[in-house]
């Protein structure tokens, strides 16, 4: 009976990480429904109404151009979380392709892929994207190539690892004793029980790419204004720190609590891959 | 006189109790054996002296010369550690910090009591040398990879005993350790003991290791004591259906020479 | 000799990521889309100009011949000249790095004070609220975006309550000698406290932003490294022995913390150099961040990758620096016990 119970509590989310969970829910909503519940278009230049503090008409205010800022926090999500997304999407098929690659393909390959990642890891991700940013120009986009092309070295490592590992399980072994073609066995049997670490990391990783692509909006090599996108929200709002709090303040605390709630799931569901970690972590 | 008396001592983890109330005496200067299967609650009874684990949560009494432990401060505590009784843990890779030099690990429990660095280090390298280390002065600044399991279990105990302590625990001390270097670190043990006229408190499950070693033996089983006797006494007339059970176990030389770890003479003098 | 191995296998390495660096840094300067004669020739410049331009960088060469040309031009100190300051871009940079370095530097300081006891209460009272605590300073630091929290402490800090001057490195009309290019040794060479400590306050809240975000990475990395060794049964011993838990803590379990500890740390120096890209410029602080935010917005490409291949070294340096340094810390290494470099930590950056 009292095991019952004990196994019970352990299934049960905990509160904090439900909280996160929701909150990540309710961000991708937005990202989808977000220009639709808009209560004011995002772009609308309205001179007579800047710098409205946040009030019944606008909730969170509106920014210099008089635009509502709610408006364009929901329109923004898709921005900048859409980059988010595509950024990981292709980051983790080069990580996948790439990093088994290394794995399974032999010293003289390992040795040339990890050192190329050993450059990538040399040169902090926004420091590369600034250098392609300038190579292709500014706009989203590119901010998009450059991040990915900055990110991918974290992904080959990881995959790399977790591949030698399942390598080297027993069920791998008994595979290779049965006959199973090396190719077949990569892709049917290695990859299959290797990947689920990729969930975790994708999720921890929403937080970081989003803050690195927020961040060269907020200079101004990502989304270009009049774009909703946060990072470029807050570079828009720095210039009257003094004058309009909300049209800072909201746009950051999007991007913040966004990043928080993701790392919290991220770190949720590593706990659940391996419960070990609880107690270490 | 009995140097180290526990009473009665309950030790449990959260709800669970693992020990039921054990009463064991070592007198001054006696090597007194603790044996018994694995899980049988040995350990948890030994570190309870020191009370090292915090998660533990002791009742019943551990006096020490009649000084009383459990419950006791922090500082009282902590004066009784190492300078009256010392600690040897089964695994002398991981006993030993791996990034400082064993002669600075020897030297601690010296420096901690004000003692003198120069001093402390020829202390530290008479006992090593003592301890049987071979050019003790020069290995004395060497790191703890650099030495042999058996080594590194005397310079474990070298940390032990360097304060002088009246009561070594010794818990399983050569379990990690090959047969012959066993045979070795336990004699060793056991002269330093004589001469310095320290009590010894050896836990152990083997049997074999006793007969050589130890003036009582104390029998303990899921978390309590089945029988205390004099060595020779539980050799040649166990009481407890479990002690003939695990004297059955013992290793004999006509059985398996590879374990062959006490002499005839000593077979021969308690099987009487 | 096992040591001489070592070494000379981390300088191997650092050669190769270096030579890894330099063809990214080509690739981007010649191979991308964007011409390069344009962007040396500068946004105004007449077709002839681009012309002299290509002919003068050798565009029209293999690409094999231009490489070699590009990589022996960096081995000479040539990064390429900036199209706005018409200087070499070392030179450019060579003048702000100092100040970007002091930045670091204070950053590192902040890091280091408040990460790493951070880690070792949270490990040492694991479980527990401050552990909880530690952790949710973690997250805060590590999830909000430094730009808006270089914002945010102006406003609040400096804006409203007054506690630290807005922006700039010095108060109006305060001057420094130009000794060191660090404003503050500059300060504090010049003799005159109030001048120093103006300094010091102009470097407190951006070195706070720079260093949120690395704070939480160090800390964890302490909090791992702690709980194995407070685990590990030498630390047991040695509190059979006697020692007094500050000793325990601090001297036989800290210690091997510091093996981890070093090469994070040595990693995070490189990647706070290039962060200041988000510091620098909302502070008004010079270096080689604000640098490097002007010339992307500008269209400077040698100047960008110029700065990428400065900020790229510097790392490659401290983390030869830290391999060396652990030969030192860590025994087993020198006689190739240990792995020459724990694995990269995949959530670091
Ligand atoms: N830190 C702890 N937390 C919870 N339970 C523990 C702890 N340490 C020991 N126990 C439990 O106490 C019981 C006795 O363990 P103990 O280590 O004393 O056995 P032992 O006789 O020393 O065995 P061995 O010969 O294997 O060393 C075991 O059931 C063990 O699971
Ligand atoms: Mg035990």
């Amino acid at each position: 009976m009292s095991t019952s119970v004990a196994t019970r509590k352990r299934r049960r989310i905990p509160l904090v990480d439900r909280i996160a969970l929701i909150i990540c829910g309710l961000v991708l909503a937005i990202a989808v429904i977000g220009p639709w519940i808009a209560p004011h278009d995002p772009y609308a230049v309205n001179l007579s109404q800047r710098l409205l503090g946040p009030g019944p008409e606008h909730w969170l205010g509106t920014d210099i151009n008089g635009r509502d800022v709610l408006s364009r926090i929901l329109t923004g999500a898709r921005t900048t979380l859409l980059a988010t997304a595509v950024v990981l999407a292709v980051t983790v098929v080069i990580g996948v392709v790439v990093g088994t690659l290394a794995a399974v393909g032999g010293r003289v390959v390992d040795e040339i892929i990890m050192r190329i990642t050993d450059v990538g890891l040399a040169v902090p991700s926004i420091v590369l994207a600034l250098g392609f940013a300038v190579a292709l120009g500014p706009g989203i986009g590119s901010a998009i190539i450059a991040v990915s092309v900055s990110w991918w070295p974290g992904y080959v490592r990881l995959i790399r690892t977790v591949v030698r590992e399942t390598m080297q399980s027993e069920f791998v072994e008994s595979a290779v004793a049965l006959g199973v073609g090396r190719r077949r066995l990569i892709l049917r049997h290695v990859l299959p029980n290797s990947l689920d670490i990729l969930y975790v990391q994708v999720t921890l990783d929403v937080a970081a790419v989003m803050l690195v692509i927020s961040g060269l909006s907020f200079i101004g090599v990502g989304a270009q204004v009049p774009s909703a996108e946060w990072g470029a929200m807050i570079a828009a709002a720095a210039d009257n720190v003094t004058s309009g709090w909300w049209a800072l303040v909201f746009p950051g605390l999007a991007i913040a609590i966004t990043a928080i709630a993701f790392s919290l799931v991220g770190d949720w569901l590593r706990v659940l891959r391996d419960p070990t970690l609880k107690q270490e972590n | 006189m009995t140097l180290l008396e526990i009473r009665d001592l309950k030790v449990s983890y959260g709800e669970r109790e693992v020990v039921h109330g054990v009463n064991l005496s070592v007198g001054a200067g006696c090597r007194t054996a603790l044996v018994g299967e694995s899980g049988s609650g040995k350990s948890v009874t030994a570190r309870a002296v020191l009370q090292l684990d915090v998660a533990a949560s002791l009742s019943g009494s551990v006096s020490l010369k009649g000084q009383e432990l459990v419950g006791a401060k922090a500082s009282e505590l902590r004066s009784v550690r190492g300078s009256r009784v010392g600690l040897v843990f089964q695994d002398p890779l991981t006993s030993l910090n791996p990034v400082m030099t064993i002669g600075w690990q020897i030297m601690q429990p010296l420096v901690i009591r004000g003692v003198k660095k120069k001093e402390a280090r020829e202390r530290g390298i008479a006992l090593l040398a003592r301890l049987g280390v071979k050019d003790a002065s020069r290995r004395f600044d060497d790191y703890p990879h650099q030495f042999s399991g058996g080594m590194r279990q005397r310079v474990v105990i070298a940390i032990a005993v360097i304060a002088e302590p009246e009561l070594l625990i010794a818990d399983e001390p050569t379990t990690a350790l090959d047969v012959r270097v066993q045979a070795q670190v336990l004699d060793l043990l056991h002269e330093v003991a004589v001469e310095r006229g320290m009590a010894v408190l050896l836990i152990t499950h083997d049997l074999g290791v006793v007969a050589g070693f130890a003036d009582d033996v104390v029998v303990m089983r899921h978390g309590r004591i089945v029988e205390t006797a004099p060595v020779a006494q539980l050799f040649a007339d166990p009481q407890h259906p479990y002690t003939k059970g695990l004297l059955g176990a013992v290793p004999r030389l006509d059985r398996d020479p590879a374990q062959r770890l006490v002499s005839v003479e000593e077979i021969e003098a308690v099987a009487g | 000799m096992n040591v001489a191995r070592y070494v000379a296998r981390r300088l191997l390495l650092s050669g190769v990521v270096f030579f890894g660096l330099v063809v990214l840094a080509f690739v981007l300067v010649t191979v991308l889309p964007g011409d390069p004669a344009r962007a040396a020739a500068g946004r105004n410049a007449t077709a002839a100009q681009v012309a002299e331009a290509r002919e003068r960088l050798g565009l029209d060469d293999p690409v094999l011949v231009q490489f070699w040309h590009y990589l022996t031009n960096v081995l000479q100190g040539d990064l390429g000249n900036s199209v706005f300051t018409h200087r070499a871009v070392l030179a450019d940079i060579a003048d702000v790095l100092p100040s970007s370095l002091e930045l670091v530097a204070a950053a590192m300081l902040i890091n280091i004070v408040i990460g790493v006891p951070l880690g070792v209460l949270a490990a040492y009272r694991r479980g527990r609220t401050l552990d909880v605590m530690a952790r949710i300073v973690a997250l805060l630091g590590a999830t909000m975006p430094v730009f808006w929290l270089g914002l945010l402490l102006q406003l609040v800090l400096s804006s409203r309550l007054g506690l630290f001057p807005l922006y700039g490195q010095l108060g109006f009309g305060e001057r420094v000698p130009d000794i060191t290019g660090v404003i503050t040794i500059d300060a504090l060479l010049s003799g005159d406290p109030a001048l120093f400590s103006s300094a010091l306050a102009h470097l407190i809240l951006p070195a706070l932003t720079l260093a949120a975000s690395f704070i939480a990475v160090i800390a964890r990395t302490v909090r791992s490294s702690m709980i194995t060794s407070l685990d590990a049964d030498y630390v047991t011993l040695a509190r059979a022995t006697g020692a007094g838990e500050l000793r325990v803590v601090v001297r036989h379990a800290l210690r091997n913390a510091l093996v981890p500890m070093s090469t994070i740390l040595g990693m995070q120096l490189g990647w706070m150099l290039g962060v200041t890209v988000l510091v620098e410029s909302t502070f008004s602080r010079q270096g080689i961040g604000a640098y490097m935010v002007d010339a992307v917005l500008q269209n400077d490409l040698y100047a960008v990758i110029g700065s990428i291949l400065v900020i790229g070294v510097v790392f490659i340096v401290t983390n030869l620096v830290v391999d060396l340094v652990q030969l030192w810390i860590n025994p087993r290494l020198r006689d190739g016990l240990a792995p020459a470099r724990p694995a990269a930590p995949e959530a670091v950056r």
